[in-house]
């Protein structure tokens, strides 16, 4: 023993002794030794304990890998629930996603509503313009200077040209409403917002151009409207012209013009450039 | 695949049939490896001689734990549980001092784990007149003895491992993974909380005269 190596003072020997004192008798080493001997033979003897005891670690550790069971490492539970958020977070995507086709839907349902009240005002229109081309206006108001001479002339003179800028939007309208069996082609769909003409100039020279808001343009209603001002020459950027009514919008309304094209039944809000 | 064995209706057994002979080559790759460990492991256990293993080290395990627990009956079931632990998992020890240590390590924990078990913490609950055969009455030691039993955890296996074991600083911190200032300092407050204690004591016995 390395101790009665040492050269102990007395305080050392005094805990060396008590350390002594606590040694087991005889009779207590053979009894747990007995003890011992004992368990290990009950070990060896017992069914689970002869081959299959000492497997029986094995055995839950091999099934455990064999079965593919959830991984407890902190890492496999770091990853895990970092796929459980992000799921989670592309659920509510999905569902804002959803949500706004959604809105986007209504609105475009209740533009379809406001173009059905205004079918009224389309027929009025088209049956007005027909009086133009006649030299008539409506109401038996004085003669509307909305078209210059030489558009007015080049209508005049080549009506088969300004019918073929209407049958262009009409054919548009009409590939636009192909689902729409049954349903005229002055009904407003959400293609009709698509603006294609943005461009306006009134024949006082006064250029307007239709509002945009965000991605789509300013919609606006039979009631925005007050006085028709007259037909204008509309045209987009690539220089492509088209034919609209202009209108002035009453007091209260966001823009002081309304524009309709011809052979849509949408009006736009307009503002002065 | 390997040839057929008969098969063996054992717990084990069954296990194996179910994966040995499956057509998943990984679960046989799994059982392979771990059959191989469970050679490994039955080896070991055939060649520990507990009885050689009980005889060196029964005294130094017994006497950490008494010196833990304070009581001849704790000892004797610490003991008998730490040398169980070495049964239930066998392992090759590279020399008996390594088994020593092992051993003693052991002690330790499992003195300190009972010391915390919520048995030991509520046996102060238990009324006064109901005899508990596990408490130990303080006034069958000396004075020493005494005060080594009431030497706070921390300090009891590096007190034991120095002042009887013997050992340098430097294998205590190996032994107990401690650094070796930490149990130098553990050295000198045990040392100077012993001779408080058995001064406080030395007075008290001398009033009492």
């Amino acid at each position: 023993m390395k101790h009665a190596e040492r050269k102990p003072d007395d305080l050392d020997r005094l805990i060396q002794d008590a350390f002594e004192r606590m040694t087991p008798s005889a009779e207590v080493e053979e009894r747990l030794l007995a003890s011992l001997l004992e368990a290990q033979e009950d070990r060896r003897r017992s069914p689970l304990s002869s081959e299959t005891y000492e497997y029986a670690g094995l055995r839950r550790s091999f099934e455990s890998k064999t079965k593919r069971r959830r991984p407890s490492d902190p890492q496999a539970k770091h990853l895990r629930i970092t796929a459980i958020s992000l799921a989670a977070c592309l659920v509510i995507a999905i569902v804002g996603i959803a949500g706004m086709i959604g809105l986007a839907g209504g609105i475009g349902f209740q533009a379809k509503m406001s173009a059905g009240s205004s079918e009224d005002l389309q027929s009025a229109l088209s049956a007005e313009s027909h009086s133009e081309e006649s030299g008539e206006m409506p109401g038996g108001d004085a003669p509307i200077n909305a078209t210059g001479p030489s558009n007015e002339n080049e209508m005049a003179s080549d009506p088969s040209e300004g019918a073929a800028n209407q049958n262009e939007t009409d054919v548009d309208g009409a590939e636009e409403n192909a689902g729409d069996s049954g349903e005229s082609s002055g009904n407003a769909t959400p293609a009709d917002e698509d603006v294609r003409y943005p461009h306006i100039v009134l024949d006082s020279g006064e250029k307007l151009e239709i509002v945009e808001t965000g991605r789509t343009y300013a919609v606006a209603t039979n009631q925005d409207i007050e006085e028709f001002i007259g037909t204008a020459i509309a045209s987009n950027d690539l220089g492509e012209t088209a034919t609209c009514h202009v209108f002035t919008s009453k007091e209260g309304s966001p823009c002081p013009y309304v524009v309709s094209y011809i052979g849509s039944s949408t009006l736009y809000f307009a503002l002065p450039v | 695949m390997a040839s057929k064995r008969t098969p063996q209706k054992r717990d084990w057994d069954n296990i194996a049939e179910k994966y040995y002979y499956s057509d998943n080559p990984i679960a046989q790759i799994v059982f392979m490896a771990e059959r191989e460990g469970a050679d490994r492991y039955k080896a070991v256990n055939e060649n520990l001689d507990i009885t050689n293993v009980f005889r060196r080290h029964a005294k130094a395990v017994y006497r950490l734990a008494f010196s833990y627990l304070g009581s001849a009956a704790d000892a004797e079931d610490a003991t008998q549980n730490v040398f169980m632990k070495l049964i239930n998992a066998p392992r090759a020890f590279e020399n008996e001092e390594h088994e020593k240590a092992w051993l003693l390590a052991c002690t330790s924990n499992l003195c300190k784990d009972v010391l915390k078990s919520a048995h030991r913490r509520h046996r102060g609950d238990m009324p006064l007149d109901v005899p508990d055969p596990k408490t130990y009455d303080p006034y069958e030691f000396d004075d020493v003895t005494r005060a080594v039993l009431n030497l706070p955890e921390r300090y009891k296996d590096c007190v034991y491992l120095h002042y009887y074991e013997g050992y340098k600083t430097h294998e205590i911190a190996a032994m107990t993974g401690a650094p070796p200032s930490t149990v130098r300092n553990r050295l000198r407050d045990a040392r100077a909380i012993l001779e408080k204690s058995l001064r406080k004591q030395e007075r008290r016995n001398d009033e009492a005269r």
